[in-house]
């Protein structure tokens, strides 16, 4: 009797069980994502207006259409490279609005409003990626702009190519996206980088100004410092395998460490060596080291990659001890790297009471160059649509941009270049960049604050290299000549 | 009678063995603590269907953060060795598939239980030391080891062929990682292991696939780990926290257990890391170990503690409340004036207080405490006086963690005078 109901409870229990199983199960199945309704807009609300140089009525294929582009950077609200990135978007963006693709005319792409969209990536690849999809998929953006850090741009290549999505990189120096569009092509042609050049190149480019300036500027004995973090590492690399083949003396060769706060034994070790360069790579330790060389009065120059002197509020923020730091750059408020230059800068500071970081004008370009490889596209093949985003690709691929204001011309790499999609970069001489940035007292320029002046190389260079007062130079110095 | 006194004793016939465990089993019978756990369970299932795939990214993180707490739990929650540097596990079990995939065209589906076995491994490597090691000596050396790690990353950053054995012949790819692994799940013709549709209906299965693969996952460990914690090992685990000497006197090798504790949860992490690289995260020491190299492991920490340690469950619990906190802070448009900064940008700040409070105020974590006033508020219900339930004593596995730290201390601290 106990055995017959145990067994008939047995099979109620496994019937309630498997009851309440199969509903899971069910719930499991008609469990499913929501679907978005793609977001469209109806372009601009009054009819287009204003014309070209010729005076012809430019062409508006795409009115009534609204693009959406997004921007991914890092705290836009605080942080000064992701602000002057979403800074340099909504510049581009109400420029191509208002006066229409440079060289075109009209407004927007063709008549085509653009919409700008901000994402923060909080320099955090998950971040980066869950703003991608929102940007791409929620807010339905046809293209993005930026990502600071090279995890973050690797991060969304997925989400890339699933959506189909062109990116185009304005921050990040890493090779390895390019790298990869290299290989898996087909998977990833959408990834492409309006700059800064890949840190590879920007690597040469440092040994090319050694080899240009150090005997210009007096620079015989060169101490070597650069800060351990990986980003630096193609730096050191290069350095160690030809510094000492361009100076005649590298007294220090040293990894310094990126939590450095004292660097008096170091400096000491510099400066008892006899160096009269110490030539740094700092990102995270380079504020203090520059307080340190200046209070102390140290007996050499100092300057390389010297991250934090990029930014134009570090003069206030070291109260001046920056003078005369010098650092690679991608332009400055003074350069004039192209015609447009200076006229985007005094605009930039206008409206914003500040100058930009080099992640700004390069994503103000990317924006810009992106906008004019659709108008071409659409133009040259008698669309009345907006291209697709495959037709995207091979829009970027095949024009030339020249309104930049970093590059005097932009092009991208092609399939077949080791580093794909990258923006073509010879060398320093023949393009002009990177620059080299020194801190400097202008009173023409600013009564009261520093100036970004670029002292290589030849075509924009904006002033002279200039030397610490407190150092005694010998009478045949280029310091005294 | 006789047969319910019998399968108490264990000497019960298969079939009463088997209502027995049916019963357990049964929804409606089960105690009110399981069945809320259960409907937890059935809206991690249906949450999908209140998001688009556009947002699938935060929830699935949340349950692989879920797993990695767990993870931590079987071996610092139960046995009290704490470790602050759990992501290695993580690390290497993606690391090792993304390499597998990347540089010898090994399928993920074969990386993954390699990826899965190196960490066990790597948890041999790291529980021996903790035989010999006590308290902060073993946490010490728990928190540098993914620092190494991170560090072997940028140094065979171009390869890694020692003794020309080609491990990594193309090399760990240093800050920014070894590419891209093939993923799980991915829109048709993207070349992932199991394509699925095309277009956003392939988005939205993408989506759907990692989320419900990482939720399976979740289960399966959760289950594992209760069986083996709930089991004599499990309370095993509990003693090593609570007195080893007392487990050695009772003549058990303590030392095995240790060991097998940090093997389990190494193999548990290094699945989980496998998984993630395949599906939603690509492998670089950011993404996996965090910012300076710890983040994650901190992460992981805090979840298990606000969950409740030596719970299994409460990393779950604490992994909700982590996201949800992180949302709420984050949909916070306030700026706070005097020092002039967003509420929004305070992130991490906020969560860290929340697990400081839980830390002073319910060292048990969020899960005991919840247990506990759902009792009172039952007993109370019924007219009755609530006079604490079964389990309860174990409120204070994080005070006996904590103990047993202090203790070891001393002990260090009184063989150096």
């Amino acid at each position: 009797m106990a055995e017959e109901s145990g067994d008939a409870g047995g099979n109620s229990g496994r019937r309630s069980f498997l009851k309440y199983a199969g509903a899971g199960g069910a719930a499991a199945l008609a469990a499913g994502c929501k679907t978005r309704d793609r977001q469209s807009g109806s372009g601009f609300e009054n009819t287009a207006d204003g014309g070209n140089e010729s005076g012809t009525e430019p062409p508006q294929p795409l009115s009534g259409n609204t693009i959406r582009i997004g921007s991914l950077a890092p705290q836009p609200d605080s942080f000064p490279i992701g602000q002057s990135m979403w800074n340099s978007t909504l510049m581009a963006v109400e420029e191509i609005n208002q006066n229409g693709v440079p060289g075109i005319g009209g407004r927007g792409i063709l008549g085509a409003k653009l919409e700008p969209v901000s994402g923060n990536t909080e320099a955090s690849p998950g971040t980066a990626l869950e703003e991608f999809d929102r940007l791409v998929q929620k807010e339905g953006c046809k293209t993005t702009f930026g990502t600071f850090l090279t995890q973050c741009t690797l991060q969304i290549f997925n989400s890339m190519k699933a959506t189909e999505t062109v990116h185009i990189t304005t921050a990040a120096a890493g090779p390895k996206p390019a790298r990869i569009v290299h290989e898996r092509y087909d998977e990833f042609k959408w990834h492409f980088r309006a700059g800064p050049i890949n840190s590879y190149d920007l690597a040469r480019a440092e040994l090319e100004f050694l080899d240009i300036y150090a005997d210009q500027l007096g620079w015989d004995s060169v101490a070597v410092l650069t800060e351990n973090i990986a980003p630096l590492d193609p730096f050191a690399e290069l350095l160690d395998e030809s510094v000492r083949d361009i100076v005649s003396e590298v007294p220090v060769f040293k990894r310094s460490s990126s939590g450095t706060t004292n660097w008096t034994p170091l400096f000491d070790e510099v400066e008892s060596s006899g160096a009269d360069l110490n030539l740094v790579a700092q990102a995270l330790t380079g504020t203090a080291a520059v307080k340190q060389w200046s209070n102390q009065n140290r007996q050499f120059e100092m300057g390389g990659i010297h991250v934090p002197s990029q930014v134009y509020e570090f003069w206030e923020e070291v109260s001046g001890a920056c003078e005369h730091i010098f650092t690679m750059n991608a332009v400055t408020p003074q350069t004039t790297n192209t015609p447009r230059t200076q006229d985007f800068m005094k605009r930039y500071q206008k409206r914003f009471d500040t100058f930009p970081v080099y992640s700004g004008p390069i994503q103000y370009d990317a924006v810009r160059a992106y906008a004019q490889a659709m108008a071409q596209w659409v133009l040259d093949n008698d669309l009345e649509e907006i291209p697709s985003n495959e037709d995207m690709v091979k829009a970027l691929e095949k024009y030339k941009f020249t309104e930049g204001i970093v590059l005097p011309e932009v092009k991208f790499t092609p399939p077949e270049a080791d580093y794909a999609h990258d923006p073509q970069w010879t060398s320093m001489k023949e393009t002009g960049v990177p620059v080299w940035q020194q801190w400097q007292i202008d009173r023409e320029v600013a009564e009261d604050y520093g100036v970004m002046h670029s002292f290589a190389p030849e075509q924009n260079k904006t002033s002279d290299y200039t030397y610490p007062d407190w150092i005694d130079y010998p009478s045949d110095h280029p310091a005294n000549q | 009678m006789s047969t319910e006194s019998e399968s108490l004793v264990g000497g019960a016939s298969q079939t009463e063995r088997r209502q027995a465990v049916l019963r357990k089993l049964n929804p409606i019978t089960m105690p009110l603590r399981y069945q809320i756990g259960l409907l937890g369970l059935l809206l991690f299932v249906l949450l999908p269907t209140q998001l688009f795939p556009d947002q699938m990214g935060g929830p699935t993180t949340l349950v692989f953060l879920a797993i990695f707490g767990m993870s931590w739990d079987v071996v610092s929650g139960y046995t009290g060795q704490l470790s602050f540097g759990h992501a290695f596990f993580f690390a290497v079990g993606g690391y090792t598939s993304a390499i597998l995939d990347l540089q010898h065209g090994i399928t993920p589906l074969v990386g993954i239980p390699i990826g899965m076995l190196l960490a066990g491994i790597g948890g041999l490597l790291i529980g021996l030391p903790a035989l010999r090691l006590r308290g902060p000596y073993l946490s010490l050396v728990t928190l540098i080891v993914p620092i190494i790690l991170s560090k072997l990353f940028t140094l065979f950053n171009n390869g890694l062929t020692p003794l020309g054995i080609p491990i990594a012949p193309q090399g760990l790819g240093g800050r920014n990682g070894p590419g891209l692994p093939t993923q799980l799940f991915g829109i048709d013709g993207s070349g992932a292991v199991f394509e699925l549709a095309s277009g956003y209906e392939g988005i939205q299965q993408t989506a759907l696939a990692n989320y419900y693969t990482a939720l399976g996952l979740m289960v399966l460990v959760l289950i594992v780990l209760l069986a083996v914690t709930r089991s004599s090992a499990g309370s095993v685990f509990t003693a090593i926290r609570e007195d080893e000497d007392a487990v050695a006197a009772a003549g058990l090798d303590g030392a095995k257990f240790k060991l097998f504790a940090f093997v389990l949860s190494a193999v548990v992490g290094g699945l989980a890391g496998a998984m993630w690289v395949h599906t939603i995260k690509s492998p670089s020491p950011l993404g996996i170990l965090g910012q300076d190299d710890i983040q994650t492991s901190i992460d992981v920490i805090i979840i298990s503690i606000l969950g409740g340690t030596g719970t299994i469950v409460g990393p779950i619990i604490g992994a909700v409340l982590f996201a949800v906190t992180g949302l709420v802070i984050g949909a916070i448009d306030f700026t706070i004036p005097v020092v002039n900064v967003a509420v929004a940008d305070l992130r991490p700040l906020p969560l860290l207080a929340a697990a400081m409070a839980v830390l002073v105020f319910a060292p048990g974590g969020v899960l005991r405490v919840g247990i506990r006033t759902g009792r009172r508020v039952l007993a109370s219900a019924r007219g009755e006086e609530y006079e604490g339930g079964p389990g309860e004593d174990e409120d204070s596995a994080l005070g006996q963690i904590i103990e047993k730290y202090r203790t070891e201390l001393r002990e260090i601290i009184n063989e150096r005078r």
